[in-house]
């Protein structure tokens, strides 16, 4: 018998085809070439004229109309940041010092890199050394920290916007590196490459075991209660370890920051392992601070929990991909990642978020009470991706396993 | 999962889903301020 559609499946099929089309458009036709002299004419008013150096990363030399005996090294690096990848325009004088940091494109949220604007973050690195790494001042625990270090030449991070921040610095000095190693024979270092293992990945690490054990060892739901408490706690409120949108977007375009960056590793690539050896969603139930913090309200409330009408529930099981649908969809036109970040983590675990989103989340917290994982059954973009994921993995094996039958 | 078999719409079911909705634009309009769409 022939299978008939349901107008459900009608409009997920629509969703899954539109975004797939467009999303192959903006990868490969909508490139345009990007003129990189002309954004080193639109900083500095005082260049008139430049000439590429190096291919990549992409550097130029730049000479001034004031002084013809003077002129600047300029590169462009990139660097993953908190859910984008951040373009940093770096210029360096003939003497060896930073004369100037842009950034020239970047889909950090709004609010995050509002910070590190207003606190002229940019300005910090003027005048400091390339002879030497530039170090990250307060941001213990990263690649690039000073901690340990003695040095003047580093740059305070900006609080609550660390990611962002040791993302441009890291960014900075691939360019200052190149810079003083090609320019002026001066072998540096940069710190950013160095492999950290330190007490946020530890207790990182540590929840994702818990979560490959629990697939084998059922007893341990006996203490979820207690592990979801130490997820919440300490993964969210105390390192801000988390899978955002923005996140799983850079994984599938590419744009993967350097294999020194565990923490970004164990949430991404360890969470893309365990469904591919176990077949299914772990991060979601283990690792996901923010369901954690809701599963745990839930059971540490003793509410009795309020059940929804199962036709209604079906209907508002829509509202995650038609959300991810629209946010991916402006990502597409406007070749920005901004509208990515929807999701409440930023807002409970770094204290930092747009006035509408401080409305929505005592209601999320408030309903959590009585319904279970309220946010991620109707609105999370997360947990729609790596399920669908999961399905598409089981669905492979599956496939796999007829078609080793048959033969 | 919180799911009740049942065609009555109760009042608790016409709060949830008025809460379910409310943040639903909430979402949409945030995706549009992120995105410089709608300003904030």
């Amino acid at each position: 018998m022939k299978k008939r559609w349901t107008i459900r499946e009608l409009y997920l099929a629509f969703l899954a085809i539109s975004l797939l089309i467009f999303g192959t458009y903006s990868m490969f036709f909508s490139n345009e070439a990007e003129d990189y002299a002309s954004k080193i004419y639109k900083v500095n008013s005082n260049i008139i004229k430049t000439e590429q150096i190096n291919k990549s990363p992409l550097t130029f030399k730049a000479y001034t109309k004031d002084d013809s005996n003077q002129f600047y090294f300029v590169t462009f690096t990139e660097a993953v940041g908190y859910q984008s990848t951040i373009e940093v325009m770096t210029i360096t004088n003939k003497e060896g010092n930073v004369e100037q940091v842009e950034v020239i494109k970047q889909g950090e949220t709004p609010v995050f890199f509002d910070k590190i604007e207003s606190a002229k973050f940019f300005d910090r690195f003027i005048g400091l050394s390339i002879f030497e790494p530039i170090y990250m001042y307060n941001a213990e625990g990263y690649p690039g920290s000073s901690e340990g270090t003695s040095t003047d030449n580093k740059v305070d991070a900006i609080g609550g916007a660390t990611i962002s921040s040791v993302a441009i610095t890291k960014a900075v000095n691939d360019g200052t590196v190149l810079v003083a190693d090609k320019n002026f024979d001066e072998n540096v270092v940069n710190p950013f490459y160095k492999f950290k293992f330190g007490l946020n990945e530890l207790a990182l690490l540590f929840i994702y075991i818990i979560a490959a054990i629990s697939v084998y060892i059922k007893g341990i739901n006996k203490y979820r209660k207690w592990i979801l408490l130490y997820t919440a706690i300490i993964i969210g409120f105390k390192f801000n370890k988390f899978v955002t949108f923005g996140m799983l977007h850079s994984f599938f375009s590419g744009n993967w920051p350097a294999l020194n960056n565990i923490s970004w590793d164990l949430l991404i690539l360890g969470t893309m392992g365990l469904i591919l050896i176990t077949g299914k969603n772990l991060y979601c139930s283990w690792v996901c601070p923010f369901g954690a913090a809701q599963e745990v309200i839930l059971k540490f409330g003793g509410l009795k929990q309020i059940k929804l009408n199962s036709k209604l529930v079906k209907l508002f099981r829509l509202i995650p991909p038609t959300l991810a649908y629209l946010a991916l969809m402006i990502v597409f036109y406007t070749n920005k990642t901004q509208s990515l970040a929807y999701d409440p983590f930023g807002a409970i675990f770094n204290l930092t978020a747009l006035p509408i989103m401080w409305i929505s989340l005592p209601i999320l917290i408030f309903i959590s009470l009585f319904q279970y994982r309220f946010y991620c059954t109707y609105f999370c973009p997360i947990g729609l991706t790596l399920n669908l994921i999961a399905k598409l993995r089981n669905k492979g094996v599956k496939l796999w396993k007829k078609e080793k039958v048959k033969a | 999962m919180e799911k009740r078999e049942g065609k009555s719409i109760t009042i608790k079911d016409i709060i949830l889903s008025f809460l379910i909705l409310l943040i639903m634009v909430f979402q949409i309009t945030l995706i549009l301020q992120n995105s410089g769409f709608v300003s904030y």
